[in-house]
């Protein structure tokens, strides 16, 4: 039998993936104060760097106030290039601190955001100089820009809050209580997401994060008061705002976690239908409605749920659990059905898994393979089946919501823009010292980003291929508990006692009283995208 | 009265008598749909393993109907249809419409006189068999179908539908002569099962032909009794002739 705890990993998993969405559809609008503040105190740092290197010798003060020159004047361009050449230069080896933050900058200031925190780290980590600080915290912009974990991590682990800038202060405490909350460190992420202050445009997301990190911590309570008060803070935002519905999806799985199963349902169904995140509630709830003893509405969200509009989604766990409200119902051969589909669909995908992870060994083809489905997915007119790939379009489905690997495949992205952006730079800047430097760097970055993507596609697939051999295992144990209570069945019918009604489909005349008014649409084999979410079961139960 | 108060009896108890065999169900009412709005998806989908699939399918029917504007002639009118949808969406038809060259009531009356203005000189009888009729008019189409749904009759009977346009050229065959004509319409088709459907055309043909009100020969008239003129014994006029047609299709 499955057992609960599947639906709290499950649930985690969502509320993974849900807080990765929240914030790539939530337009941060913090970056856009970021973009403001950086550009001005970039210009102070230039008016700083240009103050000191007139106290250097002569000569090599007039050349690198000529940069500086370019700097002040907007001439990034030029600028860069004449510091990337001081910095290489031996006669400049006690200012390469200053002038590699310099060029920081100036990359920075071009959107090479990748290109100027590599700047920025060897300054870091040459250490014993002044201008560490200043780059960690232009590192921790850049990194923000980036999205890249580890930048991430290996600035906010070294920088100071208090002498991290007051404007940016928000985004440092909000990126450290997230990677708290990764490294599962509730109480000090709790901490961090409440020294943002109320102001903060970052405020929505640190909410949800907190209420997660409350969830995650199992403090239930909590963290549906959380919810409740982000829910209560988006009371005048539109319906199906993402912060909004993503905080009703968050306190509905925190009642369920303290087994408010009423509740939790109610919550679910205030989820609006036209929200990116309706379709989760379909499934969840059903856990809810399972527990509750709600046998009937389960089976009626699961007509929905395994319509042919979810026949390209990854949802293993549901067709058995609908299998298992049919046990419950003594439903045998509606369990049976359900069981013969969840074979049908998912011993393909376990061998095509099981195939693919044994014969291809390069990460970086994982990713290559995965994400020539997902352009192919773009095309208009796609039909998923006619794709030729060797990793079943389901199972791309799957990867491509997982959390890692939407952090990796976007920073991939900006990488791609940052190389565009170089690329479509003047030939002179190009055929420079740093244009060629900077053309190298990026490739291997994005090569290495790219098998870094196809690690964490591959581990998803490992996970995949173990969930179903759990799963096939729980399939059999299931498929026992139908024959035995198909037998138990046989041994009353022999023993002569009164027999429960006919099963469901024996009789094809479903009439029954029609509630006020409502009109029942019989199920004709069609499914239309406006009766989704409205199916009713109308099987009854066949137990003794 | 009283047979029709059986009847009415009858029904109550057949329908009374359905609902004692009922299994009552109940449904809490936060169950039930309280929104309007649909499910978003990457790509949007109105039906899935829609019931009646047209895409690379033959459809060939028949039927009648009238010529909504005919003063003088029989507006009855038999029809042929044959179609082939390329896809769910864009299709090709041929209609065919079989017109009466048979005066229409009104057409007998002013033969007969009745109405007119008797005497000398007078026209006192006006005789529209003598002129020209259309008596088919072809058109080849092209077929745009706009909306497939469904729609429920009864409580326990539900019929598909589709919605269409369609627009073409064709031949209008008169009497003694053919034209080229040009035709617009829509249409519903309410499908019985996936295979058979019953059609309904609305369409308006555009096309010339002799006016039969305008002959060139004298007296300027045409009189009861004398002979059947040609096509070249008239002027001619530009008709605008809305048809509906009604008919049975089946799909192969």
């Amino acid at each position: 039998m499955i057992a609960p705890r599947r639906k709290y990993l499950s649930t985690s998993l969502v509320l993974a993936v849900l807080a990765l969405s929240l914030g790539a559809i939530a337009p941060s609008s913090a970056g856009v104060a970021s973009k403001k503040a950086s550009s001005q105190s970039l210009t102070e740092s230039v008016a700083r760097g240009a103050s000191r290197s007139d106290s250097g010798g002569q000569g090599e003060g007039r050349e690198l106030a000529e940069a500086l020159q370019f700097a002040k004047t907007g001439k990034y361009a030029e600028a860069s290039t004449r510091l990337f050449q001081l910095s290489l230069s031996p006669r400049f080896v006690e200012k390469r601190m200053q002038i590699r933050y310099l060029l920081g900058l100036m990359l920075y200031q071009m959107k090479m955001y990748q290109l100027s925190a590599f700047q920025f780290i060897s300054v870091i980590r040459e250490g014993n100089n002044k201008y560490i600080s200043q780059s960690l915290e232009k590192l921790s912009l850049a990194a923000n820009e980036l999205g890249d974990e580890t930048l991430l991590n290996y600035a906010i682990s070294r920088v100071k809050a208090e002498s991290f800038p007051a404007v940016h202060r928000d985004m440092l405490f909000y990126r450290i209580g997230e990677f708290q909350l990764r490294n599962e460190q509730y109480k000090e992420a709790i901490r961090s997401f409440e020294m943002v202050p109320d102001q903060s445009p970052l405020l929505d997301k640190t909410l949800y994060l907190k209420g997660l990190a409350y969830a995650q911590s199992s403090d239930a309570a909590s963290a549906a008061k959380v919810f409740n008060d982000l829910i209560e803070r988006k009371k005048e935002a539109p319906v199906t705002d993402m912060a909004r519905v993503a905080a009703i999806m968050g306190k509905a799985r925190a009642l369920y976690q303290s087994k408010n199963w009423d509740e939790a349902i109610q919550t679910y169904r205030e989820v609006p239908r036209d929200s990116e995140l309706w379709h989760d509630t379909l499934f969840e709830s059903s856990w809810a409605m399972l527990r509750s003893g709600r046998f009937r509405s389960a089976i009626s969200n699961f007509q929905s749920l395994h319509s042919p509009y979810y026949e390209e989604s990854y949802l293993p766990e549901s067709l058995l659990l609908r299998s298992i409200v049919y046990l419950y119902i003594c439903q045998y051969d509606e369990m049976d059905k359900v069981l013969l589909l969840f074979s049908k669909i998912y011993r393909p995908v376990f061998k095509s898994v099981s195939d693919y992870l044994e014969k291809v060994q390069n990460p970086v083809q994982y990713f290559n393979d995965v994400v020539k489905v997902i352009q192919a997915s773009e095309r208009p007119g796609f039909d998923p089946s006619q794709l030729h790939s060797n990793v079943p379009y389901l199972l791309v489905r799957k990867v491509v919501k997982e959390g890692d690997f939407q952090r990796s495949y976007s920073y991939i992205k900006k990488l791609i823009a940052e190389r565009r952006i170089i690329r479509a730079m003047p030939g002179a800047w190009k055929a420079s010292a740093i244009g060629k430097y900077s053309l190298q760097t990026l490739d291997r970055r994005i090569e290495r980003a790219r098998a870094k993507a196809g690690r964490e596609i591959r581990n998803h697939m490992i996970v995949v291929k173990a969930e179903l051999v759990d799963l096939f295992e729980q399939e059999g144990f299931i498929r026992y508990e139908m024959i035995n209570g198909k037998k138990e069945l046989l041994k009353k019918r022999l023993a002569g006692k009164d027999l429960p009604k006919g099963q469901i489909g024996e009789d094809n005349s479903r009439d029954y009283y029609i509630q006020n008014g409502f009109e029942y649409w019989p199920f004709r084999g069609e499914y239309w995208l406006n009766e989704l979410g409205n199916y009713h079961y109308v099987g009854t139960q066949s137990c003794e | 009265m009283r047979f029709v108060s059986k009847i009415v009896i009858l029904i109550l108890l057949a329908l009374s008598s359905n609902r004692v065999r009922a299994e009552t169900i109940e449904f809490s009412e936060e169950e039930l749909a309280t929104e309007s709005v649909m499910p978003v998806f990457d790509k949007t989908v109105v039906v899935r393993e829609r019931k009646v699939k047209t895409a690379s399918r033959l459809e060939v029917g028949g039927g009648f109907g009238f010529n909504l504007a005919e003063p003088l002639y029989d507006q009855t009118v038999f029809n042929i249809v044959g179609a082939y949808h390329f896809d769910e969406i864009n299709g090709m038809n041929l209609i065919s419409m079989f017109l009466s060259s048979q005066l229409s009531s009104a057409g007998n009356d002013l033969k007969a006189g009745k109405g007119l203005a008797q005497g000398p000189g007078l026209p006192g009888s006006y005789d529209a068999s003598r002129a020209p009729t259309a008596q088919n008019i072809t058109f080849a189409n092209y077929q745009f179908t706009a909306y497939y749904g469904k729609i429920s009759v009864t409580k326990d009977f539900v019929m598909n539908l589709s919605l269409y346009g369609f627009g073409g050229l064709g031949m209008v065959k008169w009497t003694d002569t053919s034209k080229f004509g040009l035709d617009a319409g829509f249409g519903q088709k309410l499908y019985f099962s996936p295979n058979s459907a019953v059609r309904f055309d609305m369409l308006l043909a555009v096309y010339q032909g002799a006016d039969p009100t305008d002959p060139k020969t004298s007296p300027g008239y045409l009189p009861a009794g004398g002979a059947p003129l040609g096509s070249s014994s008239f002027n001619t006029t530009t008709y605008f002739r809305p048809f509906m047609t009604f008919g049975y299709v089946y799909l192969f």
